[in-house]
């Protein structure tokens, strides 16, 4: 049967079969049908695909700035940042994770099963180990395993181990500062960091990134700290800490003129370069971070307070009850018993007695509010910046509200009993009598340098008020001296060829268990300055709890005497006779 | 059967030409095709080439910094102090034997 139609094809198409039609139609169809998929696969779901395929071939990296360096005031090294590799996996692109597990737990010294695990997990990324040393990144890179790959990250190395380790601190796994130097100036040190996509191929090679936006280093850090003092101050701590079977301690060296901290040491040290493997109360710099009641070496602000109250004269004599005083419901003891003691007495042997009645002759409010003026009760602003930001890390110390001191408070405050001040406040407010009255404020930053070398901060002296005026100062200078001379009880600080200034003390810790103060557990210390004419150098050393004798004036003041010694030699301090001058010759 | 309309008659040089024109760009399209495939693949290339010099570049700066650490580890002054009394027999000066020199101004 012939069809004829009623409109007739035009020519190209004469000659289709219905066949052909057919088939053209089904392919239409399948075009349509490939087309609705396309649509479906680029537009309705292109977000989730897009996700899934940038999980697969890209990666979010985190880099990091170069962590700045920390140095001491020479330049020397005491803190930098040194590139190492870290092992990663896709667990995806793993090809036998079993198998890898086993060649990398061989090469990197990790369990097997840990690695098993982390190779067979649905994580699309996780660390093998991180900050390997070169010889294990060679021989990851040797075994040529797909799906495991290296990246770079900064290692922070302490070169000197334990020197100076409690004043630095350290840093956490991923270089954040976690105590120390480190902590208080992270905001410095830390540098910026970046996220960066990486694409990569099916075999996990990168492509190169055309807009690499670089992290900046962090700034530099440049301390005060002189290294060979801070090597003596260490080293004398150390040795009498394993000698008198301390339980730590600790010393700094303040430059009298200035404030600037030439060294601050402490023993038991710690290796901030496997600091999780130390004992964690020797992680803290407690010259900074900790109080303690200072006991004897507090009498010199209670004979400051009252000179300058003249509430007493230098002369000014106390009858000393031969060794116990009944005062109110407590009795105050002294170690040997004395009768009449003038105010340089009282300091010379130390009567807690003494000094009791002397601190009781000042109204509260008067005494306290020269113990501020000393800069007790509030932070030295050692962390604190030129602008005003305070950096973390500092003890306030508590001195009581004076509306709140009984008569038994006041008379113990008067020995360094019932307030809590750091090791860095008293050397400070005893740096005052050295400097004439004239509070410092401690520094130990001397600069901060960005990494094009700009100066962002420079440390300078600092006057932050007068504490006293300088015929106080004089007077209880002088006073200081009969302490390491004759019957005193620093005498073991003396240094030949030089007029030094201190105080020893005694301090009972006070034990939060048993509601008192221990019988047995003690504080030792001296602080002073020396040459007492012209101070160089202002020294506090402290020891806690030692075993061998209690006594700051037989425990602490002869470290404070070897360092001294040696810090004075290092600065360039000659006594005036027993050292021979001689020209250099031209 | 389907009956066709009689066909206007196509001049056959015309026809030739054009066949001509489709293949001259079927070529002109495929080899601008195949350079950009060619230029997509050797930036690819060279892009792994950059980066693999770039991380070799990078291993070569890592390389200097352990020595920079070794130098500090070694002159640290523990073992100075340590390596100045046990191999060189040096103890710290007593007071009498401590001679300061002293430069009293340039030499001329």
């Amino acid at each position: 049967m012939a069809l004829r139609l009623s409109n007739p094809l035009p020519r190209r198409f004469r000659g289709f079969s219905p066949r052909v039609a057919l088939v053209g139609a089904g392919m239409l169809l399948a075009a349509l049908a490939l087309a609705l998929r396309a649509v479906d696969l680029q537009v309705l779901r292109h977000d989730e695909l897009s996700r899934m395929a940038n999980r697969q071939s890209q990666r979010i990296l985190r880099i990091k700035g170069q962590r700045g360096p920390i140095l001491d005031r020479l330049g020397g090294d005491l803190a930098l940042s040194v590139q190492a590799d870290s092992v990663y996996a896709r667990p995806g692109r793993v090809e036998r994770p079993a198998q890898a597990a086993a060649l990398l737990a061989r090469v990197l010294n990790v369990p097997r099963q840990t690695l098993q695990e982390r190779l067979s997990s649905d994580a699309p990324f996780v660390w093998i180990k991180r900050r390997i040393s070169p010889e294990e990144s060679g021989r990851v890179t040797a075994l040529e395993l797909p799906g495991v790959g290296m990246t770079r990250e900064y290692l922070r190395v302490y070169p000197g181990r334990t020197y100076a380790s409690a004043l630095l601190g350290y840093t956490g796994v991923d270089t954040q500062g976690l105590e120390g130097i480190e902590y208080a100036f992270d905001s410095y040190l830390k540098g910026t960091e970046v996220y960066r996509v990486l694409d990569m191929d099916a075999l996990g090679r990168t492509l190169l990134q055309s807009d690499e936006e670089k992290p900046t280093a962090g700034d530099s850090v440049r301390l005060t700290i002189h290294p060979a003092i801070q090597y003596a101050a260490e080293k004398e701590v150390a040795l009498t800490v394993a000698r008198t079977q301390a339980s730590y301690g600790l010393a700094i060296v303040m430059r009298s003129a200035t404030g600037e901290i030439l060294a601050m040491a402490q023993a038991p040290g710690f290796n901030p370069n496997a600091y999780a493997a130390a004992d964690k109360s020797a992680l803290f710099n407690r010259a900074v971070t900790d109080g303690y009641e200072p006991g004897s070496t507090f009498k010199l602000m209670t004979a400051a307070a009252a000179l300058e109250d003249k509430s007493v004269k230098p002369d000014t004599v106390f009858y000393c009850e031969n060794g116990e005083f009944q005062h109110y419901d407590s009795v105050i003891h002294d170690t040997e018993p004395h009768a009449w003691l003038s105010v340089a007495g009282i300091l010379r042997v130390s009567s807690n007695i003494g000094a009791a009645k002397m601190g009781l002759t000042i109204p509260a409010a008067v005494f306290r509010d020269t113990l501020f003026r000393f800069g007790f009760g509030r932070r030295t602003g050692i962390f604190t910046l030129p602008d005003g930001r305070r950096l973390a890390g500092e003890a306030e110390g508590y001195v009581p509200p004076a509306n709140k001191w009984t008569p038994v408070d006041h008379a113990a405050i008067s020995f360094g009993h019932g307030v809590l001040v750091s090791p860095l406040q008293l050397v400070t407010a005893v740096n005052a009598i050295a400097t004439g009255g004239r509070l410092l404020k401690p520094w130990i930053v001397q600069e901060i340098r960005d990494p094009e070398g700009k100066v962002l901060m420079q440390g300078r002296p600092v006057v932050v008020r007068r504490a006293v005026s300088a015929e106080t100062a004089a007077a209880v200078r002088d006073m200081m001296l009969g302490v390491v001379q004759g019957d005193g009880t620093g005498t073991r600080a003396t240094i030949p060829g030089f007029a030094v200034a201190g105080k020893t003390g005694t301090t009972e810790k006070y034990d939060l268990q048993a509601r008192g103060y221990s019988k047995t557990k003690d504080i030792a210390s001296f602080v002073g300055f020396v040459p007492a004419e012209a101070p160089e150098v202002t020294i506090l050393v402290l020891v806690e709890d030692p075993k061998t004798s209690h006594y700051g004036g037989l425990t602490a003041a002869p470290v404070f005497r070897e360092i001294a010694r040696q810090s004075l030699a290092l600065l360039g301090v000659w006594p005036a006779q027993g050292v021979q001058h001689v020209a250099m010759e031209k | 059967m389907i009956e066709h309309a009689p066909a206007s008659r196509v001049p056959r040089f015309r026809a030739g030409a054009s066949a001509v024109l489709v293949v001259l760009c079927a070529v002109v399209v495929a080899a601008g095709g195949l350079f950009y495939v060619w230029q997509r693949y050797q930036f690819t290339k060279l892009g792994f080439e950059v980066a693999r010099l770039r991380e070799r570049k990078a291993q070569l700066e890592a390389q200097l910094e352990p020595s920079q650490v070794e130098v500090d580890y070694l002159s640290r002054l523990e073992r100075i102090d340590a390596l100045a009394r046990q191999r060189l027999g040096m103890r710290p000066p007593e007071p009498g034997q401590i001679i300061v020199v002293e430069d009293h101004g340039a030499a001329p």
